[in-house]
């Protein structure tokens, strides 16, 4: 009886569906790798070998020992490629430059882990101990001479120096073992941070990660597996003591409540559900939004929160308009740990923005705006209106709501008030829009052609080709495009003023992938990104020129996927942190840089 | 596609990822979800060893072979996994809501298995489900066969005394 009913228990249970093709995908990724590597490491003996051929032909035995020491030397390189002995030059600047950074990449953490596995230490045992206020046992080696080979290779002066250099990076502190430890094999999505703790939510396993940050240390307080067959985690939010993943779960909306007064040790609460698929969610003033869009069917035709249809008396628009999708609104409370609020509206809603009490939305077949009053008995239809054209962008701010629109013949930035009244309109004849981002003060977008600003007082152009925009401060936007190339421009004069141009010759895409890989610290005016191998500082200056600061940083055994996950971020006291896979690979001061260069 | 994993007399068998997968990830993954009590996790296994076998090659005699194989490469993967410090800290009583099937029938017993300490759970679903004896389960999981044995009896033990307080008052 009892292995029947096991048996049938477990004859239910199969991997989710989809895990096939993504296994695939990884194993064609890792065997590309290892094809890469391959050719690398055969392509240098080969020519070894024609060395010693051609030493043998001559008979001279002293260039048949430089061949042999030559040949011992590309040994001690490894699968160092022979095209990084041709880049010799510039990888001896940049070592030089992540020595003075003290930046040491994850090749040496795992040089440390590794060393403390040889002494007997069991992996796992190491990365416990590498926590943040304790330093790992036996961490520290002696310099290895084939490294010291290396970094004379480099451009160390002299073997003393070379010595010094290799043996300062195997001293690895902790941050590195620790960072170790809590290393991923996937992609970062969102990030929250408070205080000294930060959450990463990794999209792929649909795991939580909460990190500790303190004292230049990292630490794995917690990880969450939040998947389920048919699940998928759209959003994280942190409220008060909750944190709150949104996820759709067969095609409905689910709220899964933590509580994480003790973030060590999590509480599951109780799920919250909604009808329809998942559309967006908001957090104001410690409540969260919850937004989804359900279609009526004959056996449902109201949508349902918690397993209860809606009331009528809270469906909008019901029965004024054709349609049978519904924008399904939740109020939740983390102080009452409930929805507070529920309504139903009879649109498809594409998008949605709040502001104090209003709420924002608008639709994309008919290109109509809503506003709505949110109060104790729930929303309030306060006005309607139809658009010119498709939302392009959105912002709600202090002074009302602003839409960046698509309009037949060019795009056009609206700003209302909380009922819909116009306040300023700018239309710009400006073809279609390939990005743009809407501020409080106006919106900026990049056409084919050309770089606009709209804002109350007008328009203004400048002939500039790019593919992503970030706004840097007040008066200074960057424009970034897929070739390599950066511009400063000028929001501060009549017309738009080219300040400055940065040519980074290297991968740009990832950047325009990912715009949050970039980052600015205003107060240093440091510009921070990774691109391909290397990571970019630029400064600028108060004139608004862009210059290089300081080498690049090569991360050079990183293979494509880890470049494609690498970010950084300058914290407020001016470290460099790193994160790859979920974590910080290394965080080390520049203050050295700071205070020698400027 | 059966063809294409049947192991031959010869040294090297071929082995692909989907004829692999088609073949033995419902085994190792049920497997790794005792093991792991965590369906991401459970994944990961899953992963690491049809990876593990295609780097390795390894010569398997027959069908037999192989499945054994794949066994014992899930439960050291697990292992690993189990004893990594992100997981220490990481699991606790909430990763488990996560394990209920769609179909609420017949789960008592399988939620109850997987109440049991880790060490159990692994006999139980080796011994009961896979239909090893005791003795290949001992290979595989590097334990002495009386050890594996005791672990089957306190199991079955533990199994009686909850399925019966969670039986229903007549």
């Amino acid at each position: 009886m009892f292995e029947q009913q096991y048996k049938r228990a477990n004859d239910r249970i199969h991997p989710r569906k989809d895990l096939l093709k993504e296994m695939e995908a990884k194993w064609a990724e890792e065997q590309a790798h290892q094809e890469e590597e391959e050719s690398k490491v055969v392509a240098f003996p080969a020519w070894a070998k024609y060395v010693g051929m051609a030493a043998g032909v001559l008979l001279c035995v002293g260039l048949g020992m430089g061949s042999v020491l030559l040949y011992s030397r590309s040994r001690g390189m490894q699968s160092k490629s022979a095209s990084a002995a041709a880049e010799a030059p510039q990888m001896a600047e940049s070592m030089v430059a992540m020595e003075e950074a003290k930046i040491v990449t994850a090749t040496t953490a795992d040089a440390a882990v590794n060393e403390t596995e040889a002494q007997g230490v069991a992996p796992a045992e190491a990365m416990l101990a590498a926590s943040p206020y304790e330093a790992p046992k036996g961490m520290h080696r002696a310099a290895d001479e084939a490294e010291v080979e290396d970094a004379l290779h480099y451009g160390f002066a002299d073997r003393g120096e070379a010595e010094d250099s290799v043996e300062a990076e195997m001293d690895a502190p902790q941050a590195k073992a620790a960072a170790k430890a809590v290393e991923a094999d996937y992609p970062v999505g969102q990030i929250l941070t408070r205080d000294e703790l930060m959450v990463v939510f990794l999209p792929t396993t649909d795991q939580v990660r909460v990190i500790q940050y303190a004292n230049r240390r990292v630490n794995l307080v917690f990880s969450l597996g939040l998947r389920e067959r048919g699940a998928k985690v759209e959003q994280l939010f942190w409220i008060g003591s909750e944190m709150l993943a949104l996820r759709e779960h067969a095609g409905d909306t689910e709220l899964m409540r933590f509580d994480v007064t003790d973030w060590k040790a999590p509480k599951h609460r109780k799920n919250l559900t909604q009808s329809g698929t998942f559309l967006g969610a908001g957090e104001l003033d410690g409540r969260l939004y919850v937004l989804s869009l359900y279609k009526a069917t004959d056996q449902e035709p109201r949508p349902w929160v918690n397993g209860e249809r809606i009331d009528f008396a809270d469906v909008l628009l019901d029965g004024e308009r054709p349609g049978d999708v519904y924008t399904v609104l939740t109020v939740y409370d983390p102080a009452q740990g409930e929805f507070v609020s529920q309504t139903a509206l009879l649109l498809e809603a594409q998008g949605a923005e709040a502001m104090g009490d209003k709420l924002f939305l608008w639709t994309g077949a008919e290109a109509a705006l809503y506003a709505f009053t949110m109060g104790e008995e729930g929303l309030t239809l306060t006005a309607e209106r139809a658009l010119p054209g498709a939302v392009a962008e959105a912002a709600a701010g202090d002074s009302g709501l602003t839409l960046l629109l698509q309009t037949g013949d060019g795009a056009t930035l609206l700003t209302m008030d909380g009922e819909l009244n116009e306040t300023s309109s700018v239309a710009a004849q400006a073809g279609s829009i390939r990005c743009g981002q809407v501020f409080e003060d106006g919106a900026a977008f990049l056409t084919d052609s050309e770089l606009y600003w709209l804002s109350p007082a007008g328009d203004r152009a400048l002939e500039v080709t790019g593919d992503g925009l970030r706004r840097l401060s007040e008066d200074k936007l960057l424009v970034f495009s897929a070739d390599g190339k950066m511009q400063l421009v000028s929001l501060a004069e009549d017309a738009l003023k080219a300040l400055g141009a940065a040519d980074v010759r290297n991968d740009m895409a990832l950047l325009l992938e990912d715009p949050s890989r970039m980052d600015y610290d205003p107060a240093t005016r440091r510009l921070v990104f990774p691109a391909g191998q290397r990571v970019y500082q630029y400064r600028i200056d108060e004139a608004g020129e862009m210059a290089l600061w300081g080498t690049p940083l090569i991360f050079a055994d990183h293979n494509e996927t880890e470049q494609r996950e690498l970010r950084c971020r300058v914290t407020a006291e001016g470290t460099l942190v790193f994160y790859k896979s979920g974590v910080h690979v290394c965080n080390q001061i520049l203050e050295r840089q700071l205070t020698t260069k400027y | 596609m059966e063809e294409r994993i049947r192991p031959t007399a010869a040294a090297t068998v071929p082995l692909e990822l989907d004829a692999l997968y088609e073949a033995y990830a419902d085994m190792i993954y049920r497997l790794a979800l005792v093991r792991t009590r965590n369906r991401a996790d459970a994944e990961d296994v899953l992963q690491d060893v049809f990876f593990r076998c295609l780097r390795r090659q390894p010569h398997f005699r027959d069908r037999e072979h192989q499945k054994a194989w794949l066994i014992t490469a899930a439960i050291n993967s697990s292992k690993s996994l189990l004893g990594r410090a992100d997981r220490r800290h990481g699991v606790g009583p909430e990763a488990l809501e996560f394990l209920s099937t769609e179909d609420d029938t017949d789960n008592s017993v399988y939620n109850a298995v997987m109440q049991l300490p880790e060490k159990y759970r692994t006999a139980v679903h080796l011994f009961y489900y896979e239909g090893y004896s005791v003795e290949e389960i001992g290979k595989m999981t590097e334990t002495n066969p009386s050890t594996v044995k005791s672990h089957l009896h306190r199991a079955r033990e533990a199994l009686r005394k909850v399925l019966k307080e969670d039986e229903p008052d007549v």
